[in-house]
């Protein structure tokens, strides 16, 4: 039983455990393109070997064997895989792969349990050791022998360097020496000035001390570059500085079989040299973590604000009509304007700093699908875009599991096994693709698959079976199709492994509409399937339509309406009781607010003319039926409190200027209610 | 040692003076808030009291029961008003200029009640306070934690807990 300090020192590792894995895990994936493509990133390696060497360090300090012994030993293989004496081929990433996939999972078991037990490393273990007995290509077409360097500079060159050089060698990029000499005073920003510039168009193999002496005020430094860009190219990028010199270096020819590197270096360089020459015990990241609650808090904060800076300015418009006061109003309403962009700047910085990219859940989906793709034997490549996309902190944990779930889905029911693909005269591979975009103040988020999409009639006819549907009626398409979001409707008469677990489309529904999205399904038949989730920004402050039921004021968030309308009495028609119009080809039910809240002297109810709000949540469309619109306005929701539990169509309520509180209007449960009937 | 009014009868509640609150717990003695409902006096002990403010507009919250008057604003804190007179079982009055909204502690968060008018806070020693009698006008028993005397007159201490449970 670990006691109170140990588990608090097992929060703190679990926190920045995860943080490590997580990075690299965004690595691996990008490492594995950049390896079958023949060009990675040494920068990338090297990051990747120090996180792991941290995770080593942290979990090594509070005797997590497990985790301490695994990272070790992955640890050892990257360094391999730096130093170029094994390739990344297929063992060596599957062993990173999945030993990253274990550490994540022990990591997890420690942050829960706050032991390791229960799982076991030795086959990982096992793993790594093969990789690193597979044996490197390596360094055996190119040598340093006809290289045009300095003898004292290929010397002083480490074991990393030397590969390094090789490597580049190998590809065909050229050498450069970058000759530098800078005062002593400024000698370390204008290194690192050169080499950040350098670093963009190629590779610092190595920075030299030199040991020219031509001045004693000046220091010197040769640089070697490997890059694939011309000297002219290069030249460019540096610009003009006085000392430094750019010189090409002579790579020579086809060189001849090789003899086996000269010199090695003394072993306290070697053991300097070994990734760590920038590291300090000053922590590099800019970052603070700060607990979401206290971004709630002050989110609260900035939406009081909001609420007074209304109250203000209304002041500001009362006292403008009032004698004597105009020069005062003017200047109280100038202030309150100024008051109101400041504010909204403040209310924009701290939306911004709950927002983190949606990529994080991407790189999650996409050690899923590997997993997956071994373990079924079914070929997949997951490509992702926009993963920069920035969501509400909260929200992308919430999206992780639906997302999780439609990939299943599409890996499951939409691809083919591969020998089925190929008669189809379809790639062997298939391709799901992972899309974000942000659109105003959404968030769209597609998946797509190249499989063999969604049979509409099937799921008619399971709909007809079911009683869901009349046989013989003629339901279109997109409303067969959301049958497939109804509990416990299944295409697929035997459950897979994967998807066999329970958790249906309706759930994922559930979930997405909870963050105040919307889902649609678009398929062909053998071609593919897309899902598209729409999602807003952040849930704390939404912008609301205000509209006017009898002498009651609610708000609508905005994210679920897709229209308003003014329409006439004689447009409504009544089918199985029910009040429906047909706009835009469609039927779209309507619900009285009047009716369902029971407010008195609703002029609605007997006006000709009325107003119709438009709201659509997940595949569903509803109108409501209002007495007049009040215009938008951004609110802060807050909870109707444990008092109101279990009252249903009213999702909360907002302050507005005039210290009354709105009630902010449940879309999702008023449609459920509409299309279920109450 | 009788104890005496401490505030005054001018409906003035914001000015409830609160500084012989540690004497008076060390002598067993407890301060109540009265207010009056539908001609009877009722009270609340002053612990169970957040403060006194002025009707406002309530915003009715539909789907509720009728002793739930809906919801204010204080202070950017949603606040549920419960109709008190409803809520015991009174017959309904209209509001005047002497109605007030009693804002008391729930668990974590606020209630407001809608009381007639306040008259005002009186000390009570402990053991004044007697259990309820089987019958007590027409608010039923269950709302009442006990009686006691005040100034000759007759004040019924409410349940607040049970008062504010809505799940019954």
């Amino acid at each position: 039983m670990a006691g109170k300090k140990e588990k608090s020192a097992y929060a703190e590792f679990v926190i920045e455990a995860e943080e490590l894995l997580e990075s690299m895990g965004d690595r691996l994936t990008a490492l594995e393109k950049d390896a079958e493509e023949g060009n990675v990133d040494p920068g990338m390696v090297n990051d990747f070997f120090r996180s792991m060497h941290t995770l080593k360090g942290l979990s090594g300090m509070l005797g997590l064997k497990n985790v301490s012994d695994l990272s070790h030993g992955l640890e050892n293989l990257m360094d391999m895989l730096r130093m170029g004496k094994i390739d990344f081929r297929h063992g060596a990433m599957d062993a990173l792969f999945s030993g990253v996939e274990i550490l994540s999972r022990l990591v997890a078991r420690v942050g829960a349990a706050g032991s390791e037990e229960g799982i076991d490393i030795s086959a990982e273990l096992r793993r790594i050791r093969q990789a690193m007995e597979e044996k490197a290509e390596g360094d055996r077409d190119v040598t340093l022998e006809n290289v045009g360097l300095d003898q004292r500079i290929l010397e002083t060159l480490t074991e990393y360097e030397e590969h390094r050089l090789l490597d580049n060698l190998r590809r065909n990029n050229s050498l450069y020496r970058v000759e530098a000499h800078f005062p002593f005073a400024s000698f370390d920003r204008e290194l690192h000035e050169i080499s950040e510039k350098l670093r963009s168009q190629g590779e610092i193999i190595s920075t030299l001390p030199s040991s020219d002496e031509s001045s004693p005020e000046t220091i010197s430094f040769d640089l070697v570059v490997g890059s694939a860009k011309t000297r002219k190219q290069i030249a460019r990028s540096l610009g003009k500085r006085k000392g430094v010199t750019l010189h090409a270096v002579e790579c020579g020819g086809t060189p001849p079989p090789a003899a086996a590197p000269a010199s090695r270096e003394p072993p306290e360089r070697a053991a300097a040299e070994a990734g760590y020459e920038s590291m300090t015990l000053k922590s590099l990241s800019q970052t603070v973590r700060v607990d979401i609650r206290k971004l709630d808090n002050l989110m609260n904060i900035v939406g009081e604000l909001v609420i007074n800076r209304t109250s203000i300015s209304q002041i500001s418009q009362e006292l403008l009509v009032l004698r004597g006061f105009t020069g005062l109003a003017v200047d109280l309403s100038k202030g309150a304007r100024n008051l109101e962009r400041n504010l909204r700047q403040l209310q924009q910085a701290v939306i911004g700093s709950r927002m983190v990219p949606i990529g994080q859940v991407f790189s999650r989906l996409n050690r899923v699908v590997r997993k997956l793709s071994q373990d079924f034997g079914k070929k997949v490549e997951l490509t992702v875009h926009g993963e920069e996309t920035e969501l509400d902190k909260l929200m992308v944990e919430d999206l992780a599991d639906p997302l999780l779930h439609l990939v299943r889905n599409s890996f499951d029911h939409g691809l083919e096994a591969p020998a089925e693909r190929k008669k189809l005269g379809k790639p062997e591979v298939g391709s799901i693709e992972l899309r974000a975009e942000q659109r105003g103040n959404h968030i769209i988020i597609e998946i797509e698959d190249d499989g063999r999409g969604i049979d509409v009639e099937k799921i008619r006819k399971i709909a007809v079976d079911k009683g869901l549907l009349e046989e013989g009626h003629s339901a279109d398409e997109q409303s067969v199709l959301n049958f497939l979001f109804l509990p416990a409707f299944s295409t697929k008469e035997k459950a897979s492994q994967m998807s066999g677990r329970g958790v249906g489309l309706d759930v994922v529904k559930t979930n997405v509409a909870r963050l105040g999205g919307m889902i649609d399904v678009e398929t062909e038949l053998g071609v593919g399937t897309r899902l598209t989730i729409t999602l807003p920004i952040t849930l704390a402050i939404i912008q609301a339509l205000l509209v006017e039921v009898g002498d009651e004021h609610f708000a609508i968030p905005l994210n679920s309406i897709l229209e308003s309308n003014r329409i006439y009495k004689g447009q409504i028609k009544t089918v199985e009781k029910r009040e429906v119009i047909h706009l835009r080809d469609r039927t779209l039910p309507l619900l009285r607010l009047a009716d369902i809240f029971r407010i008195g002297g609703s002029r609605a109810a007997n006006s000709d003319k009325l107003y119709v709000v438009v709201v659509g949540l997940a595949e569903k469309r509803l109108g409501l039926v209002v007495d007049s619109l009040q215009g938008q306005q951004e609110v802060v929701i807050k909870s109707l409190g444990e008092v109101f539990e279990g009252v249903t169509g009213v999702a909360g309520a907002t302050e507005l200027g005039d210290k009354k509180a709105i009630l902010v209007l449940d879309v999702g449960a008023l449609i459920e209610e509409a299309t279920h009937g109450s | 040692m009788p104890p005496g009014a401490k505030s005054n009868k001018d409906n003035d509640p914001e000015g409830l003076d609160r500084e012989e609150d540690q004497a008076s717990a060390a002598e067993g003695l407890t301060e109540l808030l009265g207010f009056m409902l539908a001609d009877e006096e009722y009270a609340l002990d002053i612990l169970e009291i957040k403060e006194i403010i002025r009707l406002r507009t309530i915003t009715a919250v539909p789907r509720t029961p009728d002793y739930l008057k809906g919801i204010i604003t204080l202070r950017g804190v949603i606040v549920p008003v419960f109709d008190l007179r409803r809520r015991l079982g009174l017959d309904e009055a209209g509001h005047g200029q002497h109605t007030r909204i009693v804002v008391v502690y729930r668990g974590d968060e606020f209630a407001g009640m809608i009381v007639d008018s306040i008259t005002h806070v009186m000390e009570v020693g402990v053991e004044e306070i007697e259990p309820p009698p089987p019958t007590i006008g027409t608010v039923e028993v269950e709302f009442i934690k006990g009686v006691t005397r005040f100034q000759e007159r007759l004040v019924i201490l409410l349940n607040l807990a049970r008062v504010l449970d809505v799940k019954s």
